[in-house]
């Protein structure tokens, strides 16, 4: 057999029915229009159509990869023709205004293609093909999402900072992000809803099963990303309209045998694969992609929560050894003043807090510019994004400054820092534990000249003093008591106790 | 005698004198008599025959308490959904843990030694084609009633209503789990209303058998999902939950083989159901006329939780002190006449003071507090048993008050049920539009004199962080 022979049986599909001669029947008209139609648009929306996925997958180097290369090639963003930088383009309805154009260039494809293709009597192989790009896309995209969630990083557990802070005084999408990091256990339930679904996508036999479960959760995150301005709900709709394609195939069938009750012999159409090079080319195509973006992705994210320096939300530089908790801030001076503590007061700390890593906070009645970046932001797959006051996106860069060899730690704030009120400041810190100085920089990007150098003496384990210049270079001298604090979040309701 | 047919078919009738029970037939293919059932299949539908209907038919005298409780001319939304979700209990069970699930214990038990029981006096029986027919209709039934009332309760907003102003003063980590779902839930009260139209859906899907197993389907990853938000956040609902999941389980169960040949085998699936044959019997009717019923009973368990969307039943109704809503700081503070400053250490010194719509107040003191474990969601006529402000949720002390119609005086009560005795006297005044004074006794008859200023304070849950902004 020729060449050209060998590569055309590749795109014809055998049919395969359990009724001896049935023949392949011809699609109506509109049927064929439709297809035309729905065929361009979901291979434009399942091409990554932005130049950042391309140079990204180009400058990754074998030794630096970690989960955050695999999600942002499984993740990539719908396409972005057009970009409209106004708060309902970046929130609100014309944020889907890509979707719209997607549409208008597949119809006109449509009809273009209508016009010089009349023969054909069906698209039963293309159409095979389109569902093939559209489950693999789905699934690598449900599975990286899923494992996020498994591996318990998306949502973290509340910090000492959060479990101090009034409920109103964080933004709605923290508060949706934060509901579901105080049970872990319940972020890996969500995870393997995603994650499910993806693989059962991975399967031809499963595929429509993986589908309605992926439409379903992703429709509803679409609507939660809408309710609580999450940012992400065109994501989230783009993967929702790729699982009803996907299931559009064999909705009316499954309509015509549950509703109309009628017996069903399914006809599907599969390319025969009859050809030794095919059946490999199949297979070894299937293992890489797999063996990439299921079996490296689960360890990429696995190493990185093992390996918890990795974490995007949380900091890897320890704080010092037993000081985790929350403060009374028990004595204050400025310049050697005494200042007892008002809640009016916009320099005295009314409070303290001390995180596992090498974090301090204070509460003052002083406000701040707020980091309004919590997760992603919707457009961030442009580079040129000029909108700064809608589109906050500078200030999540760990990834970036650890490959730099440059403080990650400073990167690491969409937790933190990210959708909490001002008026707690969140300070990095370096010790140098034997001098006893702490060398603190504000967390948040927009007060990040905000330094201070304080000594630290422990005269007791629940007891710290610091003294030194705070960030307007008065001299500051803060003697700290731990507070032993139960929480009711974390002890539950199912034991009585005094809080 | 009993006659079926398939729904389809009109106008034929085969009526199997004697047999008809064990007697239906296929659609296309008539002569053959229908598949028998295995040993195994005959005995599992035996043990959830008894398994649901033990659960589903009305027979314990607690119902009845139920019914007779509910004043018919008025009834309360929260008392309908009470009896549209009633499972019967036959012994008390904790609320946590495996044994929370006591009765299914004993039911299970119950089910297996009826089903041997059965088993031995009915050798006969080959299939329960029409039984599983009948079982397959009562838990339909029960299913959709307990979707669409909580469907409902979350449409209207009344499961989880919108948080008070002192929650939303709470630290997060003083509230529970439970009580932190339920509020990150309601601060949007439009989504919350969509996973009722969700429930509702489901459940009109679920009353008409064509329809069974698209409800079921969206029904099984809703209640799953709601399953475990019981289970992580200990939210208590949890023998209920899994009851619907166990029958929606049960439901979609019938449809699995059909999708999976039509699915994944990719070979023959057979659309027929069985059903007995109503037509031209007066059992149609009767079967209309239950539907029918079903849809006034359901809409007007729909027109009282609609009824309550002005007035969420469980928060306190009568109004505050006029002009008092708002968050206040106590800034000058004094105790039997002596001056406490500024402290969120002391055990005395006011912290904050909240003044709700409503009356209640909430204050910030640095004193322990026996948190209430209840879920709040009692019907209550007096405010001060309207408890789900506090339930849940620590950091403040919670004070219902009565003014008094003659004088600036108001009356509290502690609401918290740990801490009830704490009942206090205060006048109240306002110097200035910002301030307010009150002055009175405490329940230990201490003297207490609090100066407040009203704060117009920014939340970023409202601000939001679609722009730029300083808080």
């Amino acid at each position: 057999m020729s060449r050209i022979s060998h590569l055309k049986s590749f795109f014809t599909t055998k049919l395969v029915s359990p009724i001896e001669g049935d023949t392949v029947k011809p699609w109506q008209n509109y049927q064929k229009i439709a297809f035309r139609i729905a065929f361009i648009y979901i291979a434009i929306m399942c091409m990554p159509m932005y130049w950042n996925f391309y140079d990204h997958i180009f400058s990754l180097k074998l030794s630096d990869v970690t989960y955050h290369d695999a999600q942002s090639i499984v993740a990539f963003w719908p396409p972005q023709f057009l970009l409209i930088e106004s708060e309902e383009g970046v929130f609100g309805f014309l944020n889907y205004i890509n979707f719209i154009v997607v549409l208008i260039v597949a119809i006109l494809g449509g009809i273009l293609w209508t016009a010089l293709d009349k023969k054909r009597p069906s698209y039963n192989t293309l159409y095979y093909w389109i569902r093939v790009v559209a489950r693999y896309r789905l699934a690598y995209g449900m599975i990286g999402w899923g494992l996020k969630k498994i591996f318990m990083m998306q949502m973290v557990l509340p910090t000492v900072g959060m479990l101090n802070t009034n409920f109103a005084d964080m933004a709605e999408k923290k508060l949706y992000w934060g509901h579901v990091g105080v049970q872990l256990g319940y972020e890996v339930f969500l995870g393997f809803g995603e994650f499910i679904p993806g693989v059962l996508l991975l399967h031809r036999k499963t595929a429509a099963l993986g589908a309605a479960l992926a439409a379903v959760v992703c429709f509803n995150i679409t609507l939660a990303n809408h309710f609580y301005d999450a940012g992400v709900a065109v994501p989230s709709a783009y993967f929702t309209i790729i699982g009803i394609f996907i299931l559009w195939y064999d909705l009316p069938r499954i309509w015509r045998l549950l509703v109309k009750e009628q017996t069903i012999i399914p006809i599907n159409h599969y390319p025969p694969f009859s050809i030794a090079w095919q059946s490999y080319a199949r297979t070894g195509l299937k293992l890489v992609g797999n063996g990439l973006f299921l079996v490296l992705a689960t360890l990429l994210w696995g190493y990185g929560w093992y390996n918890e320096h990795n974490n995007y939300n949380i900091p890897n530089t320890p704080g010092i050894a037993g000081t985790q908790g929350y403060y009374n801030v028990t004595e204050y001076r400025v310049n050697g003043k005494v200042i007892p503590y008002n809640p009016f007061d916009t320099l005295r700390w009314h409070d303290a807090t001390f995180e596992r890593w090498s974090s301090l906070s204070y509460k003052t009645n002083r406000a701040a510019e707020v980091d309004r970046m919590i997760g992603y932001s919707p457009l961030r797959v442009r580079g040129n994004t000029t909108n700064r006051e809608l589109n906050q996106t500078s200030t999540q860069d760990s990834n970036l400054l650890s490959r730099q060899k440059r403080k990650r730690d400073l990167g690491v704030t969409r937790w933190e820092v990210g959708g909490m009120s001002g008026d707690r400041r969140y300070f990095y810190y370096d010790a140098d534990t034997v001098n006893h100085i702490l060398y603190l920089q504000n967390k948040n990007r927009a007060h990040k000249n905000e330094k201070q150098i304080l000594h630290y003496t422990r005269p007791s384990e629940n007891r710290i003093i610091l003294s030194g210049t705070n960030e307007f270079n008065d001299s500051i001298y803060v003697v700290l008591d731990k507070w032993e604090k139960e929480y009711p979040l974390q002890v539950g309701r199912r034991t009585l106790a005094a809080f | 005698m009993y006659t079926y047919n398939f729904k389809d078919d009109k106008n034929e009738q085969i009526i199997l004198p004697g047999t008809a029970k064990h007697f239906l037939f296929d659609q296309h293919d008539r002569s053959k008599n229908l598949k028998e059932w295995s040993s195994i299949e005959l005995a599992g539908f035996r043990v959830l025959f008894v398994f649901f209907l033990i659960q589903i038919v009305p027979w314990h005298p607690a119902f009845y308490q139920q019914v007779f409780s509910i004043n018919w001319l008025d009834p309360h939304f929260k008392s309908l959904l009470d009896l549209v979700t009633f499972l019967p209990e036959l012994v008390s069970t904790p609320k946590w843990g495996a044994w929370s699930f006591s009765n299914w214990f004993i039911y299970l038990t119950i089910s297996v030694f009826s089903a041997i029981v059965w088993g031995h006096y009915d050798k006969s029986s080959r299939q329960y084609y029409f039984l599983h027919y009948l079982l397959r209709a009562v838990v339909r039934y029960k299913l959709a009633f307990g979707l669409i009332a909580y469907g409902f309760y979350l449409l209207f907003q009344q499961h989880m209503p919108y948080p008070s102003l002192s929650n939303l003063h709470t630290n997060y980590g003083d509230l529970f789990a439970w009580k932190l779902y339920f509020q990150t839930t309601a601060i949007n009260p439009a989504y919350e209303s969509f996973l009722g139209f969700v429930e509702i859906l489901a459940g009109v899907l679920i009353l008409y058998p064509k329809t069974v197993t698209f409800g079921t389907g969206l029904v099984l990853g809703f209640l799953g999902n709601v399953a475990m938000v019981n289970l992580f956040y200990s939210v208590g609902d949890h023998v209920y939950v899994n009851f619907l999941l166990l029958s929606s389980a049960f439901l979609f169960s019938y449809d699995i083989p059909r999708l999976y040949s039509l699915l994944v085998k990719g070979t023959k699936a057979v659309g027929e159901k069985f059903y007995p044959l109503w037509a031209a019997s007066r059992l149609r009717n009767v079967r209309r006329f239950l539907r029918a019923f079903a849809f006034v009973v359901l809409a007007f368990i729909g027109f009282r939780g609609y009824a309550l969307v002005d007035a969420p039943y469980k928060v306190p109704q009568s109004d505050g002190i006029e002009g008092s809503y708002g968050y206040y700081i106590p800034t000058e503070f004094k105790l039997n006449n002596n001056i406490i400053p500024y402290s969120i250490t002391d055990p005395n010194r006011w912290q904050d003071v909240i003044f709700e719509k409503w009356s209640t107040i909430s204050i910030k003191i640095n004193r322990p507090i026996k948190l209430d474990i209840s879920d709040g969601d009692g019907v209550e006529t007096s405010d001060l048993d309207r408890n789900y402000e506090i339930a849940g949720a620590g950091g403040r002390h919670y004070f219902s008050y009565t003014k008094d119609p003659s004088k600036d005086i108001i009356y509290l009560q502690n609401k918290n049920i740990n801490h009830q005795t704490e009942k206090w006297n205060l006048s109240y005044s306002f110097p200035s539009d910002s301030t307010m004074v009150l002055e009175g006794t405490n329940e230990r008859n201490d003297k207490l004199y609090v100066e407040l200023l009203r704060i117009d304070k920014k939340y970023f849950m409202y601000e939001g962080r679609r722009g730029r902004i300083k808080l």
